[in-house]
């Protein structure tokens, strides 16, 4: 499975999306679960996946799936198609 | 006094009569009691009855309403509650009357003109408080005028089963008032001697409660149990009245009628409101029960919003009383908020 | 000599010579975080349940240990010049309604004692035992150790169960009113035991400068989750810049945005609450309002009005910092701040008075090594010297 599936996988299970919710576009406002516990359980998520433990700062500034990327991205986690 | 007593509760309704009734009531607890005007200083008048000023049941455990102009005579107070602080509403001469005549209509409406021995399941020492008046005792207060005697069947924790004996004999029938607890502890479970037992094997009895149903809920005793225990052993035509009321209403009580509503009479009315946003509830909409009367003087009790829970019926009633009716669905549930425990 | 937990700083290498290691404890509650994700039990808002997982990462435990021993550098046998050993047994007494700091201070007590010993509320919306119940459930092995060595129990203030436990405790942490505090510490206990006592305390929040829509969110969320039963909520707010006319447009801003951020609908006996506080305040003469939703009463008043209390009032006051410093009561704990560039002017104000906590505003509630006044650890370890 690459990265990009394995993150869809994440923010479908921790959020509680159907398949046709999701989209690499999907923003932090458009989904209503993506709150406190939303946020904490997306970083333990991350961190069982892909091994990287968001900061409490990072975990709070992610607004988007793009920005997980970007940010596990800088990390040396790769999210090519 | 309101010309709206002199019909019978449950017959046609006059909602403007009531209306221009509970707006002038308003006007004079407004003009006549400061701590009322100070809640709701902006009112100048109302076109609907849901337009009427309330004030929130819990405000009396508070405050010590009082509206000048009116002969004060004592102070009711509501049985004690899990906060320990009662309610307290001061009552005055002539609501005391309109009061007398409210409940009394009503419970005739339900038991019927005839007069009757009356056993109270209270201490007759509960009666002998000087300027204050327990809701228990009130209540009891309320069948007085159906009594030909009455009788207190508990000494201290001693019942006197004698004296219920005694009081009864001659009598085919009579009421046994009591709380809804006291009546299963101290009848139903009361242990009542085999003498007595057949005695009241001929008699029919009319028991009429009142209060809360926590205690039996607990032990896990419903209401078709309390009934079917009161009932055992009784002669035909006997029947169990569980009557609901507030001491901030007094005089307007609201018996389950044989259709499993209860009724709202000619001189009140009940508003249901939702609690996020205090609008008027549909029919069927569970909310916070409201009930406006025009018989409370002494104090700005005519018009109350509770921590019940009710909801209005819709349609006529099957028992075939008229005006509104509900279903009350117990208090609201409570939570304690969490914290350090520091408040 | 075994390996000990070591954490580093500027005075050398401190072991932790306890039967329990700090980093196994920390590992052990940190692995429960994988379930945790997975279901909320009843008892806890999602806030709440986000806030423990985030609380029980390891590293944010170990930090209770890191703030007085140093970092946390891993195993050692050897080169220490300090020993620190946790206190073996520990009472906790929480009240009925104790908010997370009853878990939260469980899972700290875990990290250095053999024995935790826990009133759970006699009655009322306990958390302590549902997060026990659901920790139990879910427990990796590591974890059913430690649990094995917790006791809670529901118990009233003068059971003999907890008699015995205080007066076998080697700490003792009491929560509750004053009064309550108070016993817990009078009752017996051994004479070298230790007593952390939170009674009845008062917060506030401070803000200055441009008050932001994020300035007013983090206000309604730090104030909404316990309302004025939380010792760390504020009861008033403070304008520093601001004069009464200001009052009136911050409260109708607080109400817009108020339902946008606590989305769920407060409970009904809560929204009833509100009204009838609304109106004993109406009564008092204060100004007045309830939020959409009647999710809270937002009165505004000068500082030295008295405000009558009610579970969800908020009070938004306007004073200059002279003012908001004096008005302080003497029970006040938690300072919640956003003022801005006025940041290290009213820092020096806040140090002059009893607050114990003077924290970013967002912050209020967070609970950390330093609570109360107390170092935490110092409490809990006993430290000796061994450089020789």
């Amino acid at each position: 499975m690459s990265n990009r599936e394995k993150l869809k996988k994440l923010i479908l299970d921790v959020f509680l999306l159907d398949e046709s919710e999701f989209s690499f576009e999907l923003q932090r406002a458009q989904v209503d679960t993506w709150d406190s516990l939303g946020v904490v359980s997306l970083a333990v998520g991350v961190h069982q996946t892909f091994g990287y433990h968001f900061t409490p700062e990072e975990a709070t500034s992610i607004q988007s799936v793009a920005d997980v990327i970007k940010l596990l991205e800088t990390k040396g986690i790769s999210f090519d198609a | 006094m309101s010309a709206l007593l002199d019909a019978p509760p449950y017959g046609p309704r006059d909602e403007a009569a009531l209306l221009r009734e509970a707006v002038e009531l308003t006007r004079k607890h407004l003009a006549g009691c400061r701590d009322y005007a100070a809640i709701w200083p902006d009112f100048s008048g109302a076109e609907s009855l849901e337009g009427l000023p309330y004030l929130h049941v819990g405000l009396f455990k508070r405050i010590a309403f009082r509206t000048e102009g009116v002969k004060h005579q004592r102070v009711l107070l509501s049985s004690a509650t899990t906060s320990g602080t009662s309610s307290q509403v001061a009552l005055d001469e002539v609501s005391a009357q309109l009061q007398a005549k409210s409940s009394l209509a009503i419970l005739k409406d339900f038991v019927g003109e005839g007069k009757r021995p009356l056993v109270v399941i209270d201490d007759a020492a509960s009666l002998r408080q000087r300027g204050q008046v327990s809701a228990r005792v009130a209540a009891a207060l309320s069948l007085l005028p159906l009594a030909t005697t009455t009788t207190f069947l508990l000494k201290g924790e001693e019942p006197q089963w004698s004296l219920v004996g005694d009081a009864v004999r001659a009598e085919p029938a009579f009421f046994v008032y009591g709380f809804t607890w006291a009546l299963w502890k101290r009848w139903a479970q009361g242990g009542i001697p085999p003498s007595l037992k057949e005695l009241l094997a001929h008699k029919q009895i009319h028991f009429v409660h009142s209060g809360g149903w926590k205690k039996l809920e607990a032990e896990a005793v419903s209401r078709e149990a309390l009934d079917g225990a009161l009932l055992s052993g009784t002669a035909a035509g006997s029947r169990v009245i569980d009557f609901y009321g507030l001491v901030e209403q007094n005089g307007v009580i609201f018996p389950l009628c044989e259709a499993g509503a209860r009724h709202v009479p000619r001189w009140a009315t009940v508003i249901i409101r939702d609690p996020w946003t205090m609008k008027p509830a549909e029919p069927g909409q569970q909310g916070l029960l409201q009930f406006i009367n025009v018989l409370a003087h002494g104090a700005p009790y005519h018009s109350v919003l509770t921590e019940d829970l009710g909801s209005l019926l819709p349609g006529p009633c099957p028992c075939g009383r008229s005006g509104p009716r509900f279903t009350l669905h117990g208090r609201v549930p409570k939570a304690e908020l969490r914290g350090c425990a520091n408040v | 000599m075994s390996e000990l937990d070591a954490f580093e700083g500027p005075w050398g290498v401190t072991g932790i010579a306890s039967a329990v290691r700090p980093s196994e404890v920390a590992g052990a509650w940190s692995a429960l975080r994988e379930a945790m994700v997975r279901e909320l039990p009843d008892a806890f808002t999602r806030d709440e349940w986000a806030y423990l997982i985030q609380f029980l990462e390891r590293g944010a435990l170990l930090s209770f240990v890191e703030a007085a021993f140093g970092r946390f550098v891993g195993g050692r046998s050897a080169g220490f010049s300090r020993l620190a050993t946790g206190r073996k047994t520990v009472t906790l007494v929480l009240p009925n309604n104790v908010s997370l700091l009853g878990p939260l201070m469980l899972a700290v007590a875990t990290l250095s004692a053999e024995r935790v010993f826990v009133k759970v509320g006699s009655r009322g919306d306990d958390v302590v035992q549902p997060f026990l119940d659901f920790a139990k459930r879910h427990a990796p092995p590591a974890l059913k150790a430690v649990l094995a060595r917790v006791d809670a129990q529901r118990l009233e203030r003068e059971h003999p169960t907890l008699k015995s436990w205080l007066g076998a405790s080697d700490v003792r942490v009491a929560f509750g009113s004053d009064a309550a505090v108070k016993a817990v510490e009078a009752s017996a206990h051994p004479a070298t035991s230790r007593f952390l006592g939170f009674g009845d305390m008062y917060s506030e929040a401070w803000l200055a400068g441009a008050v932001s829509d994020d300035v007013l969110d983090t206000l309604i969320k730090v104030f909404a989750i316990y309302g004025q039963a939380g010792c760390t909520s504020p009861r008033r707010v403070v304008l520093l810049d601001g004069t009464a006319g200001d009052l009136q447009p911050l409260g109708e801003r607080l109400s817009a945005r108020w339902p946008q951020v606590m989305r769920r609908q407060v409970p009904m006996h809560i929204a009833s609450q509100n009204v009838l506080h609304a109106q004993v305040c109406r009564h008092a003469g204060v100004e007045v309002s309830l939020t959409p939703g009647h999710g809270a009463v937002l009165v505004r008043a000068p500082l030295a009005t008295p405000v009558p209390s009610g579970p969800m009032t908020l009070v938004l006051s306007a004073a200059p910092l002279a003012s908001a410093v004096k008005a302080l009561p003497a029970n006040i704990q938690t300072l919640g701040l956003s003022v801005g560039a006025r940041l290290a002017e009213v820092v020096a104000a806040a140090s002059q008075t009893n607050a114990r906590r003077v924290v970013p505003l967002g912050r209020m509630h967070h609970f950390g090594p330093v609570w109360d006044g107390n170092l935490l650890p110092a409490v809990f370890f006993d430290v000796m010297e061994c450089s020789a």
